[in-house]
């Protein structure tokens, strides 16, 4: 096992071995940026205490119907890179690059209908410190601005994690393409697909907690201009 | 490919412990259906106006699902209980995390003699 293209790292004994320290790592990681979500979450939580009908109105502004596609998109993509995982460990080089291809395909659909998201809330005047400009109750602009305040934080790094993740999806498709990949190694490919799943484990918060508080109001309850 | 046609649990170089199992396609797409289903229960409960029980019931729907996620896709069900110590270690002090700040907050009210952001007293509201 000493010879240079041992999928194995000098450091280790089994390939399982490897494997296992690759996986506790990544989680290591990921417990790192679920309290970096959790930070966020919380002050989410103390402010909409504090302005609980203001974060409804100001919910009611947001089309719940692009973050439930969105919502979609990034189930599918989940479900594609589980399949792309288990390609790679059958060694399935084709089926590894086609299910990453798919998975890169339903992430970037995701970041287009962010980006016609958060085009029209500029359009609209809901972005604090740029334009924001509230023309609905005035007892509800305070809280409406921490809304949307919260709502792009949450969301802008929450794309910025999609940005992040699709690029390293290019790098493991480009390595899979050069078959760096084997049933004894594909650590990446697997491990890339729990930061995948995490990205998409936020958004089924994000997804019911910014879009739908105003879901119930009547058709214009809100804070329409 | 060689490895093609072999089994799972066949290159793993130790033979102690249980094999990896991997997700099977099936299991896969109930997660999945179980997944959209709860996605649009999401959408359906809040469309009514549950009073009290919007949010509950919203963050139930959502915790359920992923758990899905963390077990079946993140393989968290198939995996050894170091690795599930980490997982579960990372919730408990998201726990509290919430916790110690609605500790805090929640309780500012019933103190009234402290200057508090809830108190409807203008002299002691803070702001």
């Amino acid at each position: 096992m000493s010879n240079a293209h041992s999928p194995i790292a000098h450091h280790f004994y089994t390939v399982e071995q490897q494997k296992e320290a690759a996986t506790i790592g990544m989680w290591l990681f990921l417990a790192t940026e679920i309290l970096l979500f959790g930070a966020l979450f919380t002050a989410y939580a103390v402010y909409r205490q504090k302005f609980p009908d203001a974060f409804m109105v100001a919910s009611s502004r947001m089309d719940w119907k692009m973050g439930g596609l969105n919502t979609l998109f990034l189930i599918i993509s989940s479900v594609t890179m589980v399949f792309a995982v288990s390609a790679a460990e059958k060694g399935r080089r084709g089926g590894l690059l086609g299910f990453l291809a798919a998975t890169g395909f339903f992430g970037t659909l995701f970041l287009v209908v962010k980006y016609f998201e958060y085009k029209h809330h500029y359009h609209d005047q809901d972005v604090p410190g740029l334009n924001f400009h509230w023309a609905g109750a005035p007892e509800f602009a305070n809280g409406a601005q921490m809304f949307f305040f919260l709502y792009f934080f949450m969301t802008g790094l929450h794309a910025l994690h999609m940005v992040v993740g699709l690029g390293l999806l290019i790098w493991i498709f480009i390595t899979a393409y050069q078959g760096k990949y084997s049933p004894e190694y594909y650590n990446p490919v697997e491990m890339f697909g729990l930061y995948w799943h995490f990205v998409d484990l936020v958004w089924i918060f994000l997804f019911p907690l910014l879009y739908l508080l105003g879901a119930h109001l009547p058709p214009g309850g809100g804070g329409h201009h | 490919m060689a490895h093609e046609t072999t089994p799972h649990n066949e290159h793993l170089a130790n033979g102690q412990g249980h094999a990896h199992h991997s997700i099977s396609p099936a299991t896969c797409l109930l997660v999945f259906a179980a997944l959209v289903i709860g996605t649009v229960a999401t959408v359906w409960t809040a469309s009514m106006d549950l009073g009290v029980l919007n949010t509950p019931v919203a963050l139930s729907i959502a915790v359920a699902k992923a758990t899905l996620i963390i077990l079946y896709f993140m393989h968290v069900l198939y995996s050894k209980w170091l690795t599930r110590m980490v997982v579960i270690g990372s919730f408990f002090f998201l726990i509290v995390l919430f916790g110690l700040t609605f500790a805090d907050y929640l309780t500012r009210e019933k103190t009234p003699e402290i200057p508090s952001l809830y108190s409807s007293d203008p002299i002691l509201k803070q702001q």
